[in-house]
């Protein structure tokens, strides 16, 4: 009686159907990924994500129906976890993962929901002035600490997955633009570091907007320092501290030709993948791109280029409807519950899938360098399609909940 | 300055603002779908079909074998191989094209249909490994190929190195058991071994030396990376990323490669056996003999290969390490050892009862080779006669546990721990029997038993190299781990006999050779003075065995022979000549200023000109064995 009523009341049900068909199409995908004409489906990659999906659906529910108020108690509790997991990782699993056995752990991926409940419970506490330096300490560290982590396993597209959460929940819990125009500054000035004029005109824009705004004199201060340090450091870390690969990747990305058989191939194969698909594809199992060529990551990263490439624009514009429509529904969520809490989460969560779903999606399509960033609910992993519908779970239960002060 | 942030109207804003990031976003990655698929379509379209990267595997070649002087034992030959790249003609849209491609090459190459089509569809190859149809084909195939080319897409000819061997004029290589062959991986050790690199048919070292140094001989595989359009032509490449392969090492053999042509030469064409000579002072083999013997290209042609393992002769069985024969008469110095080390005998004073040509013991009698009798003996005479009645009765006073412990000492009924045996053939280790022996078996132990066992008859068996390290051990006084391999380490196992006895032994040996009675004397070499033992081993089978062991020069020997020849007759007539030749050539060879006519002795004999290899066999400084004709 009770359950009926909640499915029918309390659930949401196209986001719940979005994320279920997302999974599935995902298995698909994966499936055609991994086959081959001659021998079929190699191994059992696809066999394990539904062995996986089974686990996840059953965490989305898990998720669903613990009362909200939980999730803020245990908020930093988690993410305390989550660190430790990340710290244990470094130190004694295979940097990325824990081998247990039959399956790997990734701990990074729980991090990133630890760390979004972490920063909406800090966030949604009352009378909060984020205009001031002093509050927006503990959220940079909350953010950070797990991105250096991460960073140095190194995974540089999930280290960034942390910080990009950082800003959307700022503005959600009401900086000020003009306060966060400086906080996206120094990452203007990292860009315009490497080009004289552009880190003048960069400069002047500060400065009219300091004209105009007359902010406080420690922030002046601040704003002057962060952007100095960041426009010298950022050449001297690119000769000094990144990692040949990932220079490599962002070289690549400004000019693929560059580098036709290492990251620029991959990227290049993709593109191909997905242009020869078409209108309406190869069809399901029959692109040849993805089966002929060497795109060693075609069911993990790459995944989104046999989408393209066997269902043609007409499947690829489907899959990016779905995930308009989740992320749509996070933030229709976070506008219509009662509690600051579950609000500030469902933003977080919302601006994490976006950047997921951008940074993926682009780079297969060639419009962001090439991150190594997973595409939820499609790319091939356990602990990250567990994460995912966790976050679903997550989101549905947050909407269940929606009457609730907590 | 809101209070907070979750008044409605303010949330409202603030989550269409949002929303508008987010479509922006995603209208980025809509426009950049929408370009690849709509816009530019038709390019990619194209290059899908007509550009596809691929890796292609440069053959890495395989280490070179050598004997003891740097000449090539085996060494790698070109040759040509027809292969399909299966997803070139799955891939093609023409659906015909695969059917006719299959058809025109089952006619060229004169293959049944369904075995290339079998071939093709193997689900254990790689996917983009281009499967290897025909190998080591003719060069009028070639060029059908070649020339057709455009119409048979997805066909390649590709240049491999396959092994080629150092012959006799026979055609036969040398030492095929010991340099072994190299074959098609078999399904079972790839798939153990795919994780170190090899491919569904790549060649594998499967027997010998091949197998043995399979990690030393083979090289890395280098990559090559091109570009090809639908027709399987290369468009372009990238030099840039080419990996190099690495080629294997070489190996070098403790054989010399003229004492080995010398000892199988020596051997005629009906004869089977084996020889093993050997340098008592450190274990290398100098040259290690099977007979009858084989190509190792036979493994290329199944019906040939099937042949040998039918033959009931064995070719492919390594006599030297795995045949078990009786000893015969070789055993005797063990048993006379035994008498002297005990105390019982000296060499010179006659003993025992006369021999007259057999002698009864119990209700049997048991008979001397030489049946008019060979009269009363000392051990020197006994064993330069080789009298079986005179170790009859020493063999009963030795007593079986005293013979069993100079047997053991001697390295009988073990394996010698001879490298090569690791090479897929492993080694036997003889039979060395004991009263316990007697008594689980037959229930009880009587002294019959060690009369046969004191002249090497009854239940003994040893291996040729076994006996090759016995002499050893008597020409030298311990036991070394006989080796073909330059690598492997000199092992010595002492030998608890005194110096005196050996010495003894040693001279008796040596006058078995020399002295104008002496069964041995087939096995002299002028200018050198030989010590030897015949031996004549009772067959229960059919003829007997002929035995022949020698060590030289008696008085610091550097070289031991062991011969056996099968079913052959008197191991003085049979096998002392063999070993003799043997010999003559290593005397030749070590000391090439007492006699000019170095090989020739065993070519002349055998009517054999040495085949001229492409190689330059004679490193500098040695000796040419060119055919010198008296």
């Amino acid at each position: 009686m009770v359950l009926s009523r909640f499915f029918k009341q309390e659930l949401d049900l196209p986001l719940l159907l979005s994320v279920v068909l997302a999974t599935l199409f995902g298995i698909g995908a994966i499936y055609s990924a991994t086959y081959s004409w001659e021998h079929g489906a190699a191994g059992r990659i696809y066999e394990r994500q539904i062995i996986w999906s089974a686990v996840a659906v059953a965490a989305l529910f898990l998720t669903l129906f613990v009362p909200p108020k939980y999730y803020y108690a245990f908020a930093y509790i988690l993410y305390g976890i989550s660190i430790c997991l990340l710290v244990l990782v470094l130190q004694f699993g295979d940097q990325r993962w824990f081998d247990l056995g039959p399956f790997h752990m990734q701990p990074s991926e729980l991090a990133k929901i630890a760390t979004i409940l972490a920063l909406a419970r800090y966030l949604s506490t009352r009378n909060l002035d984020l205009d001031r330096p002093r509050s927006l300490i503990t959220p940079f560290f909350l953010v950070l600490l797990p991105a250096v982590l991460v960073f140095k396993q190194p995974d540089l597209g999930t280290a960034l997955v942390f910080i990009s959460v950082l800003l959307p929940m700022f503005y959600w819990a009401g900086m000020r633009p003009v306060v966060l125009f400086f906080l996206i500054s120094p990452l203007l000035s990292v860009i315009c570091a490497f080009h004289y004029v552009a880190l003048v005109v960069l400069v002047l824009a500060i400065a009219g907007v300091v004209f105009l705004v007359r902010p406080g004199r420690l922030m002046v201060g601040a704003i002057v320092v962060v952007n100095l340090a960041v426009a010298v450091g950022a050449p001297f870390l690119w000769e000094n501290k990144l990692h040949d690969y990932q220079r490599r990747r962002i070289l690549t990305f400004l000019n693929p030709d560059l580098d036709k058989l290492g990251a620029g191939y991959q990227v290049m194969q993709s593109k191909v993948a997905i242009g020869s698909g078409g209108l309406n594809g190869k069809g399901y199992l029959q692109g040849t791109q993805t089966k002929l060529s060497f795109l060693p990551e075609q069911h993990t990263d790459f995944v989104f280029s046999v989408i393209g490439e066997e269902f043609g624009f007409a499947g690829a514009t489907i899959v990016l409807a779905m995930f308009l429509l989740i992320i749509w529904r996070a933030i229709q969520i976070a506008g219509l519950v009662k509690s600051r809490f579950s609000s500030l989460v469902a933003i977080g969560l919302a601006a994490m899938l976006t950047f997921h779903v951008f940074v993926n999606i682009g780079m297969t399509v060639g419009v962001v360098p090439v991150t190594g960033l997973p595409l939820p609910y499609f790319s091939y992993g356990g602990s990250h399609l567990v994460v995912n519908l966790i976050l679903a779970g997550l989101l549905l239960n947050i909407y269940a909940y929606r009457h609730e002060y907590h | 300055m809101h209070d907070d942030f979750m008044d409605n109207g303010f949330r409202k804003t603030r989550a269409r603002w949002m929303m508008s990031v987010v479509i922006v976003l995603f209208a980025v990655l809509f426009v950049g779908v929408f370009r690849l698929q709509i816009t530019d379509s038709e390019r990619y379209s194209i290059q899908s079909k007509k550009n596809t990267m691929q890796v292609v595997p440069i053959e890495a070649g395989r280490g070179l074998i050598t004997d003891r002087n740097g000449v090539l034992l085996v060494d790698n030959r070109p040759s040509y191989t027809i292969s399909v790249l299966p997803q070139r003609l799955r891939g093609n849209t023409d659906p015909t094209v695969r059917g006719r491609v299959v058809n025109r090459l089952s006619q060229v190459a004169g293959l049944p249909v369904q075995r290339i089509n079998r071939k093709l569809e193997d689900r254990n190859r790689r996917f983009h490994e281009p499967v290897r149809l025909i190998r080591d084909v003719g060069f009028n195939i070639v060029s059908v190929v070649e020339e057709e080319r455009h119409d048979l897409p997805g066909v390649e000819i590709q240049f491999e190195a396959r092994r080629g061997y150092l012959s006799l004029s026979r055609g036969f290589p040398l030492a095929p058991h010991i340099v072994g062959y190299v074959g098609l991986i078999d399904p079972e050790t790839y798939e153990r071994k795919r994780e170190m690199g090899y491919r569904l048919d790549d060649q594998i070292g499967k027997r010998g030396i091949e197998r043995l140094c399979e990690s030393v001989l083979r090289g890395r595989e280098g990559m090559k990376f091109i570009e090809v359009d639908a027709f399987g032509r290369e468009v372009g490449s990238f030099p840039e990323r080419t990996t190099l392969p690495l080629r294997g090492n070489d190996v070098q053999l403790t054989l010399d490669w003229r004492l080995q042509q010398a000892a199988e030469l020596a051997f005629a064409d009906s004869l089977r056996g084996s020889l093993v000579a050997m340098n008592p002072n450190n274990g290398e083999i100098l040259a290690m003999v099977s007979k009858p013997g084989f190509h190792p290209q036979s493994i290329r042609d199944l019906r040939q290969w099937r042949t040998l393992q039918a033959d009931k002769s064995n070719p492919l069985l390594n006599r030297s390490i795995k045949g078990e024969y009786p000893p015969a008469s070789v055993f005797k110095m063990v048993t006379a050892i035994a008498g002297l080390e005990t105390g019982l005998i000296d060499s010179e004073t006659a003993r025992y009862r006369s021999c007259a040509g057999g002698m009864k013991f119990g209700d049997r009698v048991f008979r001397c080779h030489n049946a008019t009798g060979c009269g009363r003996l000392s051990l020197r005479g006994a064993l330069i006669r080789s009298c079986d009645v005179y170790f009859y009765q020493l063999g009963r006073k030795v007593g079986i546990t005293n013979w069993n412990r100079y047997a053991r000492t001697l390295g009988f009924g073990q394996p010698t721990g001879i490298d090569i045996a690791a090479g897929g053939d492993g080694e036997a280790s003889g039979l060395v029997t004991d009263r316990s022996y007697y008594t689980a078996r037959y229930g009880h132990w009587a002294d019959g038993y060690m009369l046969n066992l004191a002249i090497g008859q009854g239940e003994t068996s040893v291996t040729p190299v076994q006996t090759a390290r016995y002499i050893s051990a008597l020409a030298v006084g311990t036991l070394p781990r006989p080796r073909v391999l330059k690598s492997t380490a000199p092992e010595f196992t002492p030998v608890q006999i005194s110096a005196q006895t050996l010495k003894t032994i040693r001279s008796i040996m040596l006058d078995v050779v020399e002295a104008p009675y002496g069964t041995g004397k087939r096995a002299r070499v002028e200018g050198v003075r030989v010590a030897g033992k015949t031996g004549t081993a009772q067959n229960p089978h059919g003829e007997d065995h002929a035995w022949f062991t020698a060590l030289a020069p008696a008085h610091y020997p550097e070289i031991v022979v062991a011969v056996v020849v099968e079913n052959a007759g008197h191991g003085g007539a049979v096998a002392a000549p063999i070993a003799g030749r043997v010999l003559e050539t290593y005397f030749d060879l070590t000391r090439p200023e007492q006699k000019t006519d170095t090989i020739v002795a065993a070519r002349v004999d055998n009517e054999q000109s040495p085949e001229a290899n492409d190689s330059d066999p004679a490193p500098a400084g040695s000796t040419t064995p060119a055919v010198v004709l008296r």
